[in-house]
């Protein structure tokens, strides 16, 4: 065993991957929280599956009605599931971009100590 | 070959000086960062110039602190071994277990070989008894056990050891680490390995009467409770994420607005309460989950007895439908529970609540993504038309078919053969989950997992033999089932500890009082008093039964081969067929054994065989349609208890099949299935066949060994009882017939219980050795034993004694004897 190989492997192979780990369940829960598996596949659903039958017989003014009724519902949810879609984007993006940021910050950590040491000694 | 110095935790131990070297820098470093930092804004303030220098102090401060922090955090990741090579492996081939060893383990091993080669088991207690290592403390703070005192202890009895010795207790360790399913070595799985090893701490664990496996449970515990500490730490593990819930995941399914009115919400419930842990029942929950995958009818049916964790199930397959991590058909599912009862208090009129149960099922068949759950079905398809009570059986069936809409029903066995076995349209549309009692050691993790909160709610502590005694308890002397009846009992000696005792550590003691309180049994005083009275057993039987002294020490050392462990059994603590003629003392030797092991006469199931006599008794012994069984409702309702099973050779020879199960297996399933335990009872068979044989024998002068032989082949040769049959009872203990002598002992025995009401009312009656003659005289039959006497002394002494009394021809404080002759009273 060798303790400087060990932190190498440590700081820059082990420590990333469990960062990376954890990157990709911020992201995985960001599918689950949004529903979205289920957002996607209901699309065009009706909101709530909230639906209007014509009833029995043909009734052109009943058809018509109930058509036009399903397809409000159908717009309706289409527009909530679309921000839902957009909130999702967001956070997902967000979560890379800190993401990245914290995986940076650890990867460069051992040479910002350096050089917070060093402009410290600069300025004493 | 045990070698430490050879491995990376040896290397990490010698490198341990410049990690705490490092705790020293972080601390001055955080110490000169703050000074600097209040320094640096005051100054600021008082508008100071030249601020450089202080701002390159602050941040070389800085610059230690974070790498201080940074090394520390990789030290301790070093500290994390993780083993390349196979535990397994490693013993089965004999090779060096030093690099299976933890960190911890390595480091108070290391101290112990600077002592010695091969340090002896006190020398490794010694270095491992840290008392700054809190696993180490949990262990013997459950323990009760002083680490201190038993340092000072075991240091004084330090001596080098054996290179075998030495080698034995780490196979021993990565044997209860594998037991584990572990592929390291912890300090809990050595101190089990010194537990059996080291001799103080052998003698302190007997004393106790705990075992290692009681130390490996401890260290099982504190493994798996850091375990979930750590778990619980990870926010950014997934399952923890998970408890946030989702939005949208119901946008395309159906409102349910009168179902969400008269339901619970078992999905939100649980995703807001968080995971519980899930111990046991793993088959039933992959039951379940397989029935509601499935293509068809989705319905399960969980029949279980109450207390045996049938939502618990429910709960588990809740978890992974959250998770993720089951089925497709179940991952992302509401699992909602109807609650008949708070509709039918809603609701008065059944009209009614029959619509609104109609539109409930109607909703959530509409909304897709319901799993429906009912409980206690049995209540709500019965035909019953009761406050509280509104039959759903019609209403539901039309559901059940759908497979889109999955129900889980729960029942018990009683409620499912009274209700819903015969009805042949629902339950074909069901599939049935039948639901296990758990192990004692399965719910010995459930309340080690309940302890924590508990103990923090009260502010007391439970000491590891108060669980261990919950459980052995709550098995023998409290009906129904495990996890539920040992839960109660720990919840219960929170509360009865909080409001009767100043301790603050529940003891096993506190368990004994709670139990005796609740089941009227003298629970401690058995326990300590069990080995005297296992050793003094003849004495204590002797004061009532005259003349046996053969069947008395032959029961009594039955009963101690049973009782001492000597016998590895399953069967009842005890099981013996008394043979003798009528009137012999068998009964009375049953009753002096329930007062002596069960506290008293009322703890025995008595029944009289000659009812069995046709096949079609049985359901009345084990129960059946719309009646409980005489012997298993006893058993199940008294545990703890003598079982009298008079004149056995007249009951049917399907009735004794059943005992053949009981007498080996130690339980019995009753009409419904479940399994009635009989290990915490002790059996007595009487019979008086072939008592002509014992009648010749005492004619004879016979030995005892000799008559019982005779009697025996006389049985078999007979078919009395088959062979399988005798051999499966403890004892087969003969009773001779009484002679006249023995009857006047009897007589003397019958009567001074009657003096001893008479002492009560200040009458001292004396009894004479003409009255006792006489009593003898007048009811002496061989066939029929010590029964004329009692007869003969109610019919003569008792009728007298009462006639006087009544007659006021005696009064308090008068000393009365009976005219052996005429049996009239005379006053002196």
């Amino acid at each position: 065993m060798n303790l400087t190989l060990q932190y190498l492997q440590w700081q820059f192979v082990e420590r990333p991957k469990e960062i990376l780990k954890a990157i990709k369940n911020f992201l995985s829960f960001g599918a689950y929280f949004f529903s979205i598996k289920q957002t996607i596949a209901s699309l065009f659903a009706p909101w709530k599956n909230i639906t209007w039958s014509a009833g029995r017989g043909f009734d052109i003014q009943a058809i018509l009605e109930s058509a036009f009724s399903n397809f409000i519902s159908r717009i309706i949810g289409f527009i909530l599931r679309i921000f839902l879609i957009v909130f999702f984007i967001i956070y997902e993006v967000l979560v890379i971009i800190f993401g990245i940021i914290f995986l940076a910050l650890w990867i460069l950590l051992p040479l910002i100590i350096i050089i917070i040491f060093i402009s410290g000694i600069k300025y004493v | 070959m045990f070698n430490l110095k050879t491995t990376d935790q040896y290397y990490l131990i010698k490198k341990e000086r410049y990690f705490w070297f490092l705790k020293w820098i972080g601390r001055i470093s955080s110490a000169g960062f703050i000074l600097c930092l209040i320094s640096l804004v005051l100054r600021y303030f008082n508008k100071a110039e030249n601020l450089s220098a202080l701002l390159g102090w602050e941040m070389i401060f800085f610059s230690l602190l974070i790498l201080s922090q940074h090394l520390t955090l990789f030290y301790n990741d070093c500290k994390k071994i993780r083993p390349q090579k196979s535990l397994q492996e490693a013993l089965e081939k004999g090779t060096n277990l030093a690099p299976f060893l933890n960190f911890n383990s390595a480091k108070y091993v290391a101290r112990a070989l600077k002592r010695n080669q091969f340090p002896s088991a006190s020398i490794l207690l010694y270095h491992f008894l840290d008392e700054k290592n809190p696993k180490i403390v949990f262990i013997f703070s459950r323990l009760l056990i002083n680490t201190k005192k038993l340092k000072t202890e075991v240091q004084k009895i330090m001596n080098s050891g054996t290179q075998e010795e030495f080698e034995s207790i780490f196979q021993e360790a990565a044997a209860i680490a594998l037991k584990r399913g572990y592929n390291l070595i912890k300090e809990g799985d050595i101190i089990a390995a010194l537990s059996e090893k080291e001799p103080l701490f052998r003698q302190i664990l007997i004393d106790l009467e705990l075992q290692k496996k009681d130390i490996e449970n401890l260290s099982w515990w504190i493994e798996a409770t850091n375990e979930k500490i750590k778990k619980a730490k990870c926010f950014w593990d997934y399952e923890n994420l998970l408890k946030y819930g989702s939005i949208g995941g119901d946008w395309a399914f159906g409102y349910t607005a009168t179902l969400d009115r008269y339901s619970i919400d078992w999905t939100r419930e649980i995703g807001t309460r968080g995971f519980e842990e899930l111990i046991g029942h793993k088959e039933e929950i992959e039951m379940v989950e397989n029935i509601l995958s499935r293509k068809g009818p989705r319905n399960a049916l969980i029949v279980g007895n109450p207390g045996t964790g049938r939502n618990i199930i429910i709960h588990a397959v809740i978890k992974k439908s959250l998770t993720g991590k089951s089925t497709k058909e179940i991952n992302s599912k509401r699992f909602v529970e109807l609650d008949l009862i708070a509709l039918a208090a809603d609701i008065e009129s059944f009209e009614q609540s029959e619509k609104v149960i109609a539109t409930c099922f109607n909703e959530a068949q509409r909304a897709g993504n319901v799993v429906l759950i009912i409980n206690d079905f049995h209540n709500f398809v019965g035909g019953e038309k009761k406050t509280g009570l509104t039959d759903v059986s019609s209403i539901i069936l039309p559901y059940l078919t759908n497979s889109a809409f999955p129900m889980i029903c729960v029942t018990d066995y009683q409620g499912f053969h009274k209700n819903i076995e015969k009805k042949v349209e629902l339950i074909k549309l069901f599939e049935k989950v039948e639901v296990r009692e758990l192990t004692p050691e399965e719910t010995m993790l459930i309340i080690e997992d309940k302890v924590f909160s508990l103990e923090q709610e009260y502010d007391k502590f439970i000491s590891y033999p108060a669980l261990k005694e919950i459980i052995r308890l709550s098995e023998r002397y409290i009906p129904y089932s495990f996890p539920q009846k040992a839960i109660s009992l720990l919840k219960d000696s929170f509360a009865f500890s909080n409001k009767y005792t100043d301790s603050r550590i529940i003891l096993a003691e506190h368990i004994d009082q709670i139990v005796g309180a609740k089941t009227q049994i003298p629970v401690g005083k058995i326990r300590s008093k069990e080995k005297e009275i296992l050793l003094n057993l003849e004495n204590i039987l002797k004061k009532r039964i005259v003349s046996q002294e053969e069947a008395i020490k032959e029961v009594s050392a039955a009963l101690r081969r049973a009782r001492s462990g000597v016998q590895n059994r399953k069967g009842p603590m005890g099981s013996f067929l008394f043979l003798g003629p009528t009137g012999v003392g068998k009964t009375e030797t049953a009753k002096a054994l329930a007062e002596a092991y069960f506290g008293s006469e009322e703890r025995m199931i008595r029944l009289d065989m000659s009812e069995f006599q046709r096949i079609d008794d049985i359901p009345r012994l084990i129960g059946g349609e719309n009646q409980e069984g005489i012997l298993t409702t006893k058993v199940k309702e008294d545990p703890f208890s003598l079982v009298l099973l008079d004149e056995i050779e007249k009951a049917h020879p399907d009735i004794l099949n059943l005992f053949l199960q009981v007498l080996d297996e130690g339980y019995l399933n009753d009409n419904l299935g479940r399994k009635v335990s009989f290990s915490n009872t002790i059996i007595i068979a009487t019979s008086n066949a072939g008592y002509q044989i014992i009648l010749e024998a005492l004619k004879e002068n016979k030995k005892m060994e000799e008559v019982k032989k005779e009697l025996l082949d006389f049985i078999f040769k007979n078919s009395i009882f088959r062979p399988e049959f005798i051999n499966r009872f403890d004892g087969i203990i003969v009773f001779k017939s009484l002679t006249q002598d023995d009857l006047i002992k009897i007589a003397q025995l019958q009567l001074e219980k009657i003096q001893k009401t008479l002492t009560e009312k200040h009458i001292e009656l004396t009894i004479t050795e003409e009255l006792k003659r006489k009593i003898v005289e007048l009811s002496f039959n061989p066939v029929f034993g010590a029964r004329e006497i009692k007869r003969e002394i109610q019919d003569k002494v008792e009728n007298a004694i009462a006639n006087a009394l009544l007659s006021d021809k005696i009064k308090n404080g008068d000393k009365i004897k009976i005219d052996p002759e005429t049996f009239e009273i005379i006053v002196l």
